[in-house]
């Protein structure tokens, strides 16, 4: 039996890795075949930032992480996020083979799954915000924290990116330094942050794109019944992950609800407006890293516009 | 020739500790910059936090070989004080050798994860997006000098445990 | 390479602490122990590539940046005299009371403590300033040591507190909460002091005697405390104020506490190049004297959890049907024992990464979990044979005093702190009541 030790890029209590040894670390030591999975742990064991390193030098076998925190060294994956088009079709089209082979290529790993694709992500504000024209929020005149993630789309409605450290976003949020920030649709009941907002911006942007990479060089060493078993697993992870995102977010919602939290919901034309602008402001963002051609081939693969 | 040579290099050990303390100023005033643009309105500089971050990084490399010359590294002399003669000399050789051969190890491994990240094109992703080599650029310096010192205590007749200065602390 | 979880919990630590005890700087240490381990465990020199990428990653966090504003903030605050003019102040208001330098002492030290994060300038400090004043005065050895050495430790609890950024930000604790955590037993300890203080001088009036001073009027006392008292409370503003009207996070506004000092210079006329060029020296010697050990132990920590080290022991700690008392009671005494012979960050650095997650599993509140570590921490500096609390006073106090003597006249302060732990358990709101406010 070969043991494949494994980490997350996420704390392993966090909602997200949570999903991730649920769905695929457990039912692959349940399972007792070719492969056992030994979850070393979070970012305790190598910082966020430098966890594809120690993958793709071997030092771990399995990592988990959000696409967003590799860009780094793979900028191409700052764009599944972007992806519309929903997981079964990202496997049949070839797009999960496209981005296969840049992971291979950058990080010398070995692309098993794209995960908890079913979530996006909310804009959460503590002040109520104003309507465009147009019917889509303006955050004009209000601080909004930024990473990554986010810049794109709150530079897009006008508000103003404030970077703290994420240790310093509830008093950010209870002393008026922050007047909202973006936040996945599932977890914000596990943070504790319910109750410092007030309204959440719908509906959701973006999808969360979590991968699971093997160590290229492992991969290729190991059996073809690990293989086999660890692809098996991977696919019905994918699946399965969704299904708990949709659950979790409901309960979210329901956390919400209870806290006081109110929904500033757009419909119709507004809403996909508003959705366009959001996915174009990171689709700009995306360019900027990759160029024109690689950008235009990407959002080819993966994102329609009706 | 010589002299002037080691004329050069204190005074290099000594302006980087200069720079060090010119780093921090430099972050104190970026922060408070910061807090006021925001409270004025003017929003904030995404740079700062990106910034600080890399001053505390300097900061720490850039002081580095100024402690080691100054004997300001904290440790535990209970053990060297107790010996004389030659079992002192070579308890202290060993430990200049372990301080040569880590610095050496670490000045030789930054270059190379510098060179990849350069041909990779690598970036480090903060508040704002800077060259992942920036991390490392401080590496050789910092490690080469230090590796040097330790040289210096192995080869002269200085000792590292000496005359300890007071030692400030938390 | 495989290691069991004890015997790579064996190697890391022991290495680490087999070489420090030979003398090697604990930087170095830490630096040869991630090296040797890492190559062990993983067993490939890409291990040292790791080992040199992950350093880059804790050390470039902006919440470790209040650790030099802090000391730079302390530093000014002394080498700019304004230290000294707050204490000869103090020494006015106390008038004829018995003990009185004792009692001065303590209340300076605690304002002292409220405007510097380092407990070591705050004894060192204390211990010139005083000991040989209360020598002329026929003070007690006791009387004149002990109170000093109790009151540099409160530096390390009441905000800001250097030590308390450290370990709040490697425990993964808010730093803003954790700050203000620190008050109120602050406050506690501060009281416990007096009262020994004050015990001290009922039992035998010998200990502290009476001695004429220069009758100073109301009027005189009242305008000294207006001038110089009172500003101080413009350094509190900027870093506890401006938190609380949300102008600034609490990571920035330590930033604004060294501008309120600078501030106050100019005011007081204090302000000289040569305070401003010594204070950042000092900052450049404590300040990456620290960062450089953090820059090498963060991997440390990783090794441990990479490893297995710390899920093993967290396995092996939490099999046993133990209560949560006893465990804190061994993390008390391990914490004791280490400090016989580690600085304070080390120690924060190596157990850490697996107190922490012991004392969650336990149900144990981290923040005060971090004030019970930041306690053991101050009286594991003032343990003998090696904490450095006692030696900084024996470097500072006039000629003739031992180690002995030092660390006698320390123990009723230690009760002190014991105690303070006590009653923390007791009554958990003494820590956790005003971080829920924020
Ligand atoms: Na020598
Ligand atoms: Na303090």
């Amino acid at each position: 039996q070969d043991v494949l030790r494994a980490q997350t890029a996420l704390p392993t209590q966090h909602t997200l890795s949570q999903s991730f040894i649920k769905h695929f670390v457990d039912i692959i030591n349940e399972e007792d075949g070719a492969v056992r999975v030994n979850l070393l742990g979070g970012p305790e064991v190598n910082p966020q930032d430098r966890a594809v390193g120690a993958l793709e030098r071997g030092l771990l076998d399995i990592l988990w992480i959000p696409a967003a925190f590799t860009t780094g060294s793979i900028p191409e994956a700052q764009a599944m996020m972007l992806q519309n088009i929903g997981i079964d079709e990202i496997r049949d089209s070839g797009a999960f083979e496209h981005f296969a082979g840049i992971f291979r290529e950058k990080a010398n790993a070995h692309f098993l799954a794209w995960s908890e694709t079913s979530a996006g992500y909310y804009l959460y504000l503590t002040t109520e915000p104003a309507i465009g024209d147009d019917g889509v929020v303006d955050l004009t005149g209000l601080s909004i924290r930024s990473t990554g993630a986010y810049r794109p789309i709150i530079e897009e409605l006008n508000a103003a990116p404030v970077a703290i450290p994420a240790g310093d976003v509830p008093q950010g949020l209870d002393r008026g330094v922050i007047d909202g920030f973006g936040w996945p649709t599932v977890g914000l009941e596990s943070i504790g942050l319910q109750d410092s907002v007030n309204y959440r911006v719908e509906p959701a942007f973006y999808n969360l794109a979590n991968v699971v990479m093997v160590n290229q060089d492992r991969w290729n060493r190991l059996s073809d019944e690990a293989r086999e078993q660890l692809t098996r697993v991977a696919l019905s992870y994918e699946q399965a992950s969704m299904q708990e995102m949709d659950e979790m977010g409901e309960a979210d919602l329901a956390a919400g609800d209870a806290a006081g939290v109110q929904a500033i919901r757009m419909e119709g034309e507004a809403a996909s407006q508003y959705l366009s602008r959001a996915f174009d402001a990171m689709w700009d963002n995306v360019r900027t890293n990759v160029g024109d051609d690689i950008t235009a081939e990407l959002r080819e693969l993966i994102y329609r516009t009706d | 020739m010589l002299a002037l040579i080691g004329r050069l290099y204190i005074g290099l050990i000594n302006a980087l500790a200069v720079l060090a303390a010119i780093l921090i100023a430099i972050s104190i005033g970026l922060v408070i910059a910061n807090v006021a643009s925001r409270a004025l309105g003017y929003g904030s500089f995404q740079a700062t936090i990106a910034v600080t971050e890399y001053i505390l990084l300097y900061f720490t490399l850039f002081s580095a070989p100024y402690l080691l010359n100054t004997r300001g590294h904290v440790m535990v002399d209970m053990a060297v004080k107790q010996l004389t003669g030659t079992p002192r000399k070579i308890l202290e050789s060993f430990i200049y050798l372990i301080g040569i051969a880590v610095s050496l190890i670490f000045l030789v491994v930054s270059i190379d994860i510098m060179r990849s990240a350069i041909a990779r094109g690598h970036f480090d992703e903060r508040s704002i997006d800077l060259p992942y080599w920036l991390l490392y650029a401080g590496f050789p310096v910092a490690f080469g000098l230090l590796a040097i010192e330790f040289a210096r205590y192995l080869l002269t007749s200085r000792s590292l445990y000496d005359q300890t200065d007071y030692n400030e602390g938390l | 390479m495989f290691f069991e979880w004890y015997i790579a919990l064996s190697l890391l630590v022991g290495l680490v602490v087999f070489q420090m005890m030979l003398g090697v700087p604990v930087a170095i240490a830490f630096m040869a122990t991630n090296l040797i381990c890492a190559y062990l465990f993983m067993g490939d020199t890409f291990a040292f590539y790791q080992v040199v990428d992950n350093s880059t990653s804790l050390i470039t966090r902006f919440q470790l940046a209040p650790v030099p504003f802090f000391i730079l903030m302390g530093s000014l605050f002394f080498y700019s005299g304004i230290a000294q003019r707050v204490f000869s102040t103090l020494d006015v208001l106390l008038g004829r009371i018995p003990g009185r330098l004792c009692f001065l002492t303590v209340g300076g030290g605690s304002l002292f403590s409220t405007l510097t994060g380092s407990s070591m300038a705050n004894t060192a400090m204390l211990g010139s300033m005083m000991v040989p004043e209360m020598e002329r005065r026929g003070y007690h050895w006791r009387m004149s040591l002990g109170p000093i050495l109790g009151t540099g430790g409160l530096a390390m609890i009441i905000p800001p507190s250097t030590l308390g950024v450290l370990l709040a930000t490697i425990a993964g604790l808010d730093v803003g909460r954790f700050l203000i955590a620190g008050i109120l037993p602050g406050v506690v300890l501060a009281l416990l002091y007096t009262a020994v203080i004050w015990g001290q001088v009922w039992w035998n009036p010998a200990n502290a005697p009476q001695y004429e001073i220069e009758k100073v009027s109301t009027a005189e006392k009242f305008r000294a405390f207006m001038i110089n008292i009172v500003p101080m409370g413009f350094v509190v503003f900027m870093v506890v104020g401006l938190i609380l009207l949300g102008v600034a996070t609490p990571t920035e506004s330590a930033a604004f506490g060294v501008l309120s000092i600078l501030v106050l210079m100019v005011a007081f006329r204090a302000f000289t190049y040569h305070a401003v060029q010594q204070a950042l020296l000092s900052t450049v010697k404590i300040g990456g004297m620290v960062f450089f050990i953090i820059l090498n132990s963060s991997i440390f920590s990783q090794l441990l959890a990479y490893s297995g080290a710390s899920s093993g022991m967290l396995r092996f700690a939490t099999s046993f049907d133990v209560s949560t008392v006893v465990v804190l009671l061994i993390m008390f005494v391990a914490l004791i024992c280490l400090g016989m012979f580690m600085d304070p960050v080390s120690m924060i650095l190596i157990t850490t990464p697996i107190f922490f997650p012991l004392a969650t599993q336990l149900g144990i509140n981290p923040l005060w979990f971090g004030l019970f570590v930041l306690i053991c921490l101050e009286m594991s500096q003032t343990t003998p044979p090696f904490g450095l609390l006692l030696y900084v006073m024996l470097g500072v106090a006039p000629k003739g005093t031992t180690l002995r003597r030092v660390a006698i006249a320390a123990a009723p302060y230690l009760g002190c702190d014991a105690a303070l732990i006590v009653l923390m358990y007791v009554f958990p709101s003494l820590v956790l009541y005003l971080p829920s406010l924020l």
